[in-house]
């Protein structure tokens, strides 16, 4: 975790990528758009499964892992 | 190195992020939005990414605003998958377009950025009702982006 945490904050610089920090952006998680993502993912999900691969411990049997 | 990016802005919660993009119809601002898709379990998130509405404020992947910067923005999007991924280690991407187009679109996105994105995550794709590896020039229906364990 640390090495890939580490690793990961390399690239970040190594790429100058740009970021700052907006303490009043706001919080999209109510937008319509964004729900509807939202419940896109989940009925795709359920239907389709996540590869084996996946380390995700699904909270239910129907979200099968394929 | 220097990537043709534009400048990130995010939240103190890293789960949202935006940035401008400009060309010839102006500045238009964009957003990035991971969603914790909590009804299935932890550490799964869903990936949203669209125009902010001028007058809503929300985010919106109807318009199509073709401002000659399709590289640049999908690269931006994408350098938001390290941003996020450095503060949820743990969490893994799931990504599904609105519509095939915009699913292409993150299809070009994830090759745009294919081997930075490797050296760290495992890529895989869902098409013709099974997941398997991601491969360019595949057209995929939807992506899981999953840390690699041996970097952990």
């Amino acid at each position: 975790m640390k090495k890939n945490t580490k690793e990961l904050k390399a690239l970040i610089k190594k790429y100058n990528i740009s970021v700052t920090i907006d303490k009043n952006m706001p919080d999209h998680s109510n937008d319509p758009f964004v729900l509807a993502k939202l419940e896109k993912a989940e009925k795709f999900i359920a239907e389709h499964g996540l590869p084996e691969s996946s380390n995700i411990k699904l909270k239910s049997k129907k979200h099968k892992k394929v | 190195m220097i990537l043709d990016q534009y400048p990130i802005i995010s939240d103190s919660s890293h789960l949202n992020y935006k940035f401008e993009s400009i060309g010839p119809k102006g500045i238009i601002k964009k957003a990035v939005k991971y969603t914790a898709v909590t009804s299935i379990g932890k550490n799964i998130y869903n990936l949203s990414f669209g125009d902010l509405n001028k007058i809503s404020g929300e985010i919106d992947d109807t318009v199509v605003s073709n401002n000659n910067d399709t590289n640049k923005i999908l690269l931006t999007v994408g350098l938001t998958s390290l941003l996020f991924a450095n503060h949820f280690p743990n969490a893994e991407i799931l990504i599904v377009g609105s519509t095939i187009s915009r699913t292409r679109l993150y299809q070009m996105a994830i090759n745009q950025n294919v081997i930075e994105i490797g050296k760290f995550f495992d890529l895989k794709g869902f098409r013709n009702g099974n997941w398997g590896k991601f491969k360019a020039g595949i057209n995929f229906e939807a992506f899981l982006v999953t840390k690699k364990l041996n970097n952990l």
